[in-house]
């Protein structure tokens, strides 16, 4: 009988678990005076919804399946969903979980990890923690991190809006990043997701992540904004983190309160695909599928 | 695997293990697809049988027994 912790094909990172414990008990003390995330709000979040988030002490879990939407050199990945997030993006295709941290379930770390394995004897390769935004929990995630097998392969999906301090937290837990970055300027990072000083925010954390890490940059191409989003975010990547691999998502659908934007409205038409596609040819951007 | 049970209710699915995906069928004929399980991939595998990276996302034993039937 093969033992669990050898179902997942990556080698074992001896002394994760032990690193991941300690730093969730360190982010645990952060909460306080929460600053996870680049909002840096300092809201004491110890007794209940607090911050920007709306997010108490405790992660709660809204999805935790297999799945291979995510790209394919990740997949099968089982894909664990914490509720809540700290951005307030109109379009997000989870928007009733992401925006009520309330949603889901408790985080039962030992009944993840125990469910994770099982999908790894299933197929999974990966074992990805997201949101929501998973920064904004990190105590739990870390706790959860902990739990896992240290021969899984962790992926951390997130929305790259997190502080200095949340990435000093996460440094050397997980093995592949898959970070968002949504907008090519701060005037519709503001418009759709409510989060004021987005660019500098996300470019400090793809920088960061690109250094010691397995860095997936992902774009969700929305209607109306390859010029205005796409077309910058591809340049950023062509200059200053050329070679990274770059996630091209091209199947936005109106989802939430996307309709209360016009250009949103409908999915991206062909034309905008296709130049989207044009504009990473022309940087040179490595696109995964 | 059943769909969703309602709009966002997610925790669902949690309680009693069910897997959820969601798919849009747009006018011109594309499907747009999320939280697509390995049985969905089969099944959009099979709609798609040009689309070499669907081919490969269904390629892991929980798709193996994923069949198409027409309802009628």
């Amino acid at each position: 009988m093969v033992a669990p912790a050898n179902l997942f094909p990556a080698p074992p990172r001896p002394g994760r678990a032990a690193l991941a414990a300690r730093r969730a008990v360190a982010a645990r003390a952060t909460l306080a005076c929460c600053r996870l995330c680049a909002h840096r709000c300092d809201a004491d979040r110890r007794h209940g919804p607090a911050g920007v988030c709306r997010a108490g002490p405790f992660a709660r879990v809204f999805s935790a399946q297999t799945e291979v939407s995510d790209e394919l050199e990740l997949g099968p990945v089982f894909a664990i969903a914490l509720s809540g997030c700290d951005l307030r993006c109109d379009f997000c295709i989870t928007g009733r979980e992401s925006w009520d941290a309330r949603a889901g379930e408790p985080l039962d770390p030992a009944a993840l990890a125990a469910r994770a394995t099982a999908a790894a004897a299933g197929g999974a390769r990966t074992v990805m923690i997201l949101g929501g935004e998973p920064t904004i929990h990190l105590p739990d995630a870390l706790a959860l991190a902990a739990a896992l097998p240290e021969s899984a392969r962790l992926a951390w999906k997130t929305n790259a809006h997190a502080s200095p301090e949340a990435r000093a937290l996460l440094d050397g837990v997980f093995d592949v990043w898959v970070a968002d970055y949504k907008f090519g300027n701060d005037a519709c990072a503001a418009r759709l997701a409510r989060v004021p000083g987005y660019t500098t925010a996300v470019r400090e954390t793809l920088r960061w992540a690109a250094r010691d890490h397995d860095l997936i940059v992902r774009h969700l191409l929305m209607p109306g904004h390859v010029e205005c989003c796409w077309r910058p975010v591809a340049a950023w990547l062509a200059a200053e983190l050329p070679g990274v691999k770059v996630g091209l998502r091209e199947g936005f659908w109106p989802a939430w309160r996307a309709v209360a934007h016009p250009e949103l409205r409908q999915p991206a038409a062909t034309a905008e695909l296709a130049l989207a596609r044009r504009i990473a040819a022309d940087h040179g951007l490595r696109l995964i599928p | 695997m059943k769909s969703r049970p309602a709009p966002g209710n997610y925790a669902a699915t949690l309680k009693d293990g069910r897997s959820s995906a969601e798919i849009l069928i747009l006018a011109d004929g594309r499907v747009l697809a999320h939280n697509i399980t390995p049985a969905v991939a089969a099944v959009l595998a099979e709609l798609a049988p040009h689309d070499e990276t669907m081919r490969l996302r269904a390629r892991t034993p929980e798709s193996a027994s994923v069949s198409i039937s027409p309802s009628a």
